[in-house]
């Protein structure tokens, strides 16, 4: 499989373990390559000169949240339709305001390997389907 | 009364004062008597003597019976005086009752004396009994009027159609307006718009049916500012007619405490939450290495297990902290602790995160700050929290902490290239479980400043602004 048929994933996540968790979780995954920053904010700059084709989400981060990044994100032309998986702590019905932005789904930690590969086809065969 | 009752006879002549005392022993009066002939000895026996009531004659030498009625009246209020005389012209007589003479008795009709004398006597049991039921009404309206008047909560007294009649100091004080202008004020229309049709709905149901209500609702201040508050109104009986009653309590504290409370319970179990469920997730990571035999996924994730497990249990820790710090009184005089010892142990410890992230970790004490008066476990607990906020908001450059004597205390401070802190979230710092982002308990400086709280020191929070970096000064005894 070359670079440009993978599943391209940018991960924002900000706790050490998690991304140890990600990183474990994506091995041997062959048809994913995977992306992490441990900062909202650069993750932004990275999506300005990088095309992804979803983003993993926490949302308890330090300096930008998870939530501000999402809210810059649908307001980017670019990046306007890219789809996200939140995954974090929070109940998902406190984040109903991120429901609002298209093209995400929420996940609540602990998430198992499975339930996030799931999701992550999901998002991905809905945008095909668009 | 079993008392014998106290008569003072005014009479210049004996006979005349043994004729009344024989009437009087007639009448089946159990009294007492005295007699005087004179203004002196009238004066004295007043006060002396205490008479029940006063017999005078007409007219004495040196003390006619309208002058022993004035003096009666200054020194024994409500004791009646009755005139004995042997001549009255019809004149004299409307005259001495006008001038409030209990009653008055002809010395050839002495036979009238002793109902006269009786009469009089009750009369007076029951001007005084009455006098002390006003005073003890007068005595209890001021004390319920004070009472109302200093209430803790708002009381106002409305008619039929919700006009405000009345209203106390504490209604002045929530409703921010004077008592003048509350005067005629429509209750109902002091409420948010959304609570005004059930508080209408309530206020009919009471002034018609006499029923009570309590209802909780949001009333507009002249200000302009909404407070939550409890209503309870009921109909009372308010001299002579009916009236509304309402008593308002403002409940802003009660509700502000609540969405703290909601806010501790929720940022401690999503504090709690984290590390639980990293801890959770490598448990999966380990099952699949194990299905695998994976020997490499099962040792990262057993050790990512450990890490989570062990940052959840600092997290507890300072959780402990915290709350300990709110129940335990102040040390007294604590021995002196080395912070230079202290702050070296804390960069010993934090020393592999700063180097994980790659920032420089110093501190410098001079030699004349070293001793500091508080206790090295407080002492730990605040550096530890400090330094440790540092590192975590700072990406690169470094963290340094200095510490120098100025005017007989140690100032330390802690000093970051890191995150920095907004201006307008500056001041809201020390806020129990208040951070920049309020998902995120952030028990790090309201433990800090309780600590050094407890040992009357000082701790601020500089910074530009974010980006700019943090300054943290800590002033404490040594």
């Amino acid at each position: 499989m070359s670079s440009a048929e993978k599943v391209h994933i940018l991960v924002v996540e900000d706790n050490p373990d998690m991304l140890e968790i990600y990183t474990n979780m994506f091995k041997g995954e062959s048809r994913f390559e995977v992306d992490m920053l441990s900062d909202a904010m650069h993750a932004l700059r990275r999506l300005e000169d990088k095309k992804y084709d979803l983003v993993i989400l926490d949302i308890i981060m330090e300096p930008l949240t998870g939530e501000s990044f999402f809210v810059y994100l649908r307001g980017n032309a670019k990046t306007m339709h890219l789809p996200v998986v939140v995954v974090s702590v929070l109940e998902p019905h406190t984040l109903d305001a991120l429901k609002r932005l298209n093209h995400s789904t929420i996940l609540q930690k602990p998430i198992h390997k499975d339930e996030l590969f799931k999701a992550i086809d999901e998002m991905l065969s809905r945008r095909t389907n668009r | 009364m079993s008392e014998k009752r106290h008569i003072l006879i005014v009479e210049d002549k004996p006979e005349d004062a043994e004729l009344v005392q024989y009437e009087l022993k007639r009448a089946g009066l159990d009294f007492e008597v005295r007699c005087v002939d004179n203004k002196e000895a009238y004066l004295r026996e007043l006060d002396a003597f205490r008479p029940d009531a006063v017999l005078a004659d007409y007219s004495l030498p040196d003390l006619d019976a309208m002058t022993a009625l004035d003096l009666l009246n200054d020194r024994r209020p409500l004791t009646p005086l009755i005139v004995v005389t042997g001549t009255l012209t019809e004149e004299t007589a409307v005259d001495c009752m006008l001038r409030g003479v209990a009653d008055y008795v002809l010395k050839d009709h002495l036979a009238k004396l002793g109902p006269a004398v009786s009469r009089s006597l009750e009369r007076r049991a029951e001007r005084e009994a009455r006098k002390r039921a006003e005073e003890a009404l007068r005595e209890s309206e001021a004390k319920y009027s004070a009472l109302i008047k200093y209430a803790g909560d708002a009381i106002l007294i409305m008619d039929e159609n919700a006009r405000i009649v009345e209203s106390n100091m504490r209604a002045e004080v929530i409703l921010g307006y004077s008592a003048a202008e509350l005067s005629g004020m429509d209750f109902i229309s002091r409420h948010v718009e959304t609570d005004r049709q059930k508080a209408d709905g309530h206020f009919k149901l009471v002034s018609s049916a006499k029923k009570r209500a309590f209802y909780e609702a949001m009333l507009t201040t002249k200000d302009g500012i909404t407070i939550p508050v409890e209503i309870l109104i009921n109909v009372v009986e308010y001299i002579d007619k009916r009236v509304v009653n309402a008593v308002i309590r403002d409940v802003s504290e009660r509700k502000k405490a609540e969405v703290l409370k909601v806010n501790v319970i929720r940022d401690i179990t999503h504090k709690l939450k984290t590390p639980i469920a990293t801890a959770t997730m490598a448990c999966d990571l380990v099952e699949e290495a194990l299905q695998k035999n994976d020997d490499e996924l099962q040792k990262s994730s057993l050790k990512l297990m450990l890490g989570s497990v062990k940052r959840l249990r600092s997290d507890v820790d300072r959780m402990m902290d915290f709350f300990r710090m709110a129940i335990e009184r102040p040390v007294e005089s604590p021995g002196p602790t080395s912070l230079k010892a202290l702050l070296d142990r804390i960069l010993s410890e934090e020393g592999p995160l700063a180097r994980a992230k790659g920032l420089q970790l110093t501190a410098s004490v001079s030699e004349e700050a070293d001793e500091v008066r508080v206790l090295e476990t407080d002492l730990y607990v605040l550096f530890g929290n400090l330094i440790d906020n540092a590192i975590k908001f700072t990406k690169q450059g470094g963290v340094a902490v200095t510490a120098e004597r100025t005017d007989g205390r140690v100032r330390i401070a802690v000093e970051d290239a890191g995150a920095g802190i907004p201006a307008e979230i500056l001041p809201r710092v020390f806020e129990e479980f208040f951070q920049a982002n309020a998902a995120l308990p952030g028990m790090g400086l309201p433990i800090c400043k309780q600590i050094v709280d407890r040992y009357n020191g000082t701790i601020a929070v500089h910074s530009e602004g974010a980006g700019k970096g943090t300054r943290v000064i800590v002033e404490l005894p040594s």
